[in-house]
């Protein structure tokens, strides 16, 4: 068999396998990856040191590293304290604290990871419900959502960003100027669902509003030392990816130097610290990205991003419905399947798309030209890549893994929530938030523009 | 000496369907730690201990996170044992058993009870439980091996 065809029949079977979550997605892209080396479609030196093909480090470092920063800052209590101050603020008003608990996911996940958000914000939730006597399932869900939108918001929210700003060498303050303020749009739109589909059946008895307010919040910090710390440092580091940019650093360097720092001042024991990265998903990555490597480097991808380009028909001029049916198959792709393998899979075909748009196929497309990649054509179709990927994971029960933790959280505290429960305010919510991103691509890379 | 020598043959037991009260009853009133759970021809299902039992009163959220227990009204105990009285013993029996056997030695029976920790230590064949060894047997024949060896 020639090259092209076994390297895409690995690709086909490992994507398949993760889809059908028959064995762990780790086991399968570390198995696939395996075999594209052994059967050398991609040569170690490759899958290891070249930019085109290879790990893409940027990515894994900026992961392992904010991994440990977080890792050390849920030890201070402060994510169980910040939800209880926000269930006094809204005075043990069932909506409001659901309206105000999905902010502060949203504002945690867009700067922390949105896994690590939900899994602290959780078992608080139910206690908040238990407390009230209400069913935790709405506060859990909306949650999830929150979590999932919030993330869409930073380079650094949800892993489809990080991979997208290091492979299209987008900036944090990119991110910022482009998706934030769609992201703010959407949370006040999202908060006026979830309003009308919860607010009226959320009604409390006062006497048990009093139990909110007479939980002592304050016995929650348990290192007041630690948390300054890590807040500094927290600080610090997002400052640094704010200017990230004009320094000409890679984000990664700014984390793993934001880690490093926590590091030397926090006392933790580094065997510890190390325990809270999730190395799981940091080897899902480094096995996709040698696949992926190697379905490019037999020409796979070129041969798809040219059907995308028959398909759509992007200009030099005009990639309009190129940008709306990368946001909508996006979506619908990453509510099926993991948004971070798809993700993988788009840069390179982007990439390559551009390559044929802008130098007929002549360059190389993991070396473009910043005037290429960062084209103001080409430019909405990155934003509608993100914007798809991360909102496209509130769809269904496993679209986000956020969504997996919230759900096997409920399950844990004998609340279940079934998938099609969560479908039937997943689907509407992402159906909802991907027109307003459509709305707001279109007017504002090509109305807005226009004139 | 073989666990079928020191068990009791016929050990007070309880129906998986029987509820959370009759349970509490039952070990209230015999001064037990715990029972083994059966169903139709004394099938041995499951064991259930104190442990099992105070584990039903704690939210879900208390075991991801230990400290929120502090935060809990007071008077939750109460509400909640209203809540629970008429669940089965089968939801909130230990299933996952080690089962020991008639003829398995006294030795083997104490490496179970200490690897596995049990509270309830029932005998089986097959299915079936033909015994309950008593954690008070056991430590009279302690006693008694003990005497014997200092007389020699």
């Amino acid at each position: 068999m020639n090259p092209f065809w076994t390297a895409t029949l690995i690709f086909i079977i490992s994507y398949a396998v993760i889809v059908s979550e028959k064995i762990h997605k780790t086991k399968v892209a570390l198995a696939g990856a395996s075999l594209m080396l052994i059967l050398k479609i991609v040569d170690q030196k490759e899958a290891f040191h070249s930019e085109e093909l290879g790990i893409d480090y940027n990515v894994i470092f900026l992961l392992i590293s904010m991994m440990m920063i977080i890792g050390i800052m849920k030890r201070t209590g402060i994510f169980e304290y910040v939800a209880i101050k926000s269930a006094k603020i809204a005075k043990g008003e069932p909506f409001r604290i659901m309206a105000i608990f999905s902010v502060v996911t949203a504002v945690a996940s867009a700067f922390l990871d949105n896994v690590t958000t939900v899994l602290l914000l959780a078992p608080v939730t139910l206690l908040v419900a238990d407390e009230l006597d209400m069913d935790p399932i709405p506060f859990l869900i909306t949650e999830a959502l929150a979590s999932n939108i919030g993330g869409t918001a930073t380079l650094i929210g949800d892993p489809p960003n990080i991979m997208i700003a290091s492979k299209a060498r987008l900036t944090f303050m990119d991110f910022i100027l482009h998706l934030a303020p769609v992201v703010i749009i959407i949370m006040i739109v999202y908060i006026y669902t979830i309003k009308l589909i919860f607010g009226r059946k959320l009604k409390v008895k006062e006497d048990l509003k009093k139990r909110i307010m007479e939980i002592q919040e304050k016995d929650l910090i348990k290192d007041p030392v630690l948390l300054r710390k890590c807040l500094a440092v927290l600080g610090i580091t997002i400052f640094g990816f704010v200017i990230h940019g004009f320094l000409h650093f890679e984000p990664a360097t700014i984390a793993l130097a934001g880690a490093a720092l926590l590091f030397l001042i926090s006392g933790e024991k580094p065997h510890d610290i190390f325990l809270e990265v999730e190395w799981p998903s940091i080897f899902f990555f480094i096995g996709l990205f040698i696949i992926v490597g190697g379905v490019v480097k037999v020409g796979l991808i070129e041969k798809m991003s040219r059907m995308m380009i028959d398909l759509t028909g992007p200009t030099q001029t005009n990639m309009f419905t190129t940008s709306m049916v990368i946001l909508w198959f996006s979506a619908i792709a990453s509510a099926i399947v993991d948004n971070i393998p798809f993700v993988a899979t788009m840069n390179p075909l982007i990439l390559d798309m551009a390559n044929n748009i802008y130098h007929a196929g002549g360059a190389a497309s993991h070396a473009l030209p910043p005037e290429t990649i960062h084209n103001a054509v080409l430019m909405p179709v990155w934003w509608a890549l993100a914007l798809g990927a991360c909102l496209g994971g509130n769809g269904t029960a496993i679209g986000a893994s956020a969504n997996v933790i919230i759900i096997g959280m409920a399950e844990k505290a004998r609340k279940p929530i079934s998938f099609l429960k969560f479908m039937a305010y997943g689907i509407p919510i992402m159906i909802e938030t991907v027109v307003i991103s459509m709305i707001y691509i279109w007017v504002r890379y090509y109305i807005l523009t226009a004139s | 000496m073989k666990a079928k020598n020191i068990m009791n043959p016929s050990p007070i037991t309880i129906h998986a369907d029987a509820t959370i009260q009759d349970l509490v009853n039952l070990l209230n009133d015999k001064k037990f730690d715990g029972l083994c759970v059966v169903e139709g021809e004394n099938k041995l299902v499951g064991v259930v201990t104190l442990f099992e039992l105070y584990e039903a009163f704690l939210p879900g959220y208390v075991m991801m996170k230990e400290e929120l227990a502090h935060l809990i009204h007071d008077g939750y105990f109460e509400k909640k044992c209203r809540e629970i009285r008429n669940q089965p013993v089968r939801s909130i029996m230990r299933s996952d058993l080690v089962k020991i056997k008639e003829e398995d030695t006294l030795i083997s029976v104490l490496a179970d009870i200490v690897k596995s920790r049990l509270q309830v230590v029932p005998v089986t064949r097959g299915d079936t439980l033909i015994g309950m060894i008593h954690k008070k047997s056991l430590l009279s024949y302690t006693s008694k091996v003990l005497i014997e060896n200092h007389s020699n």
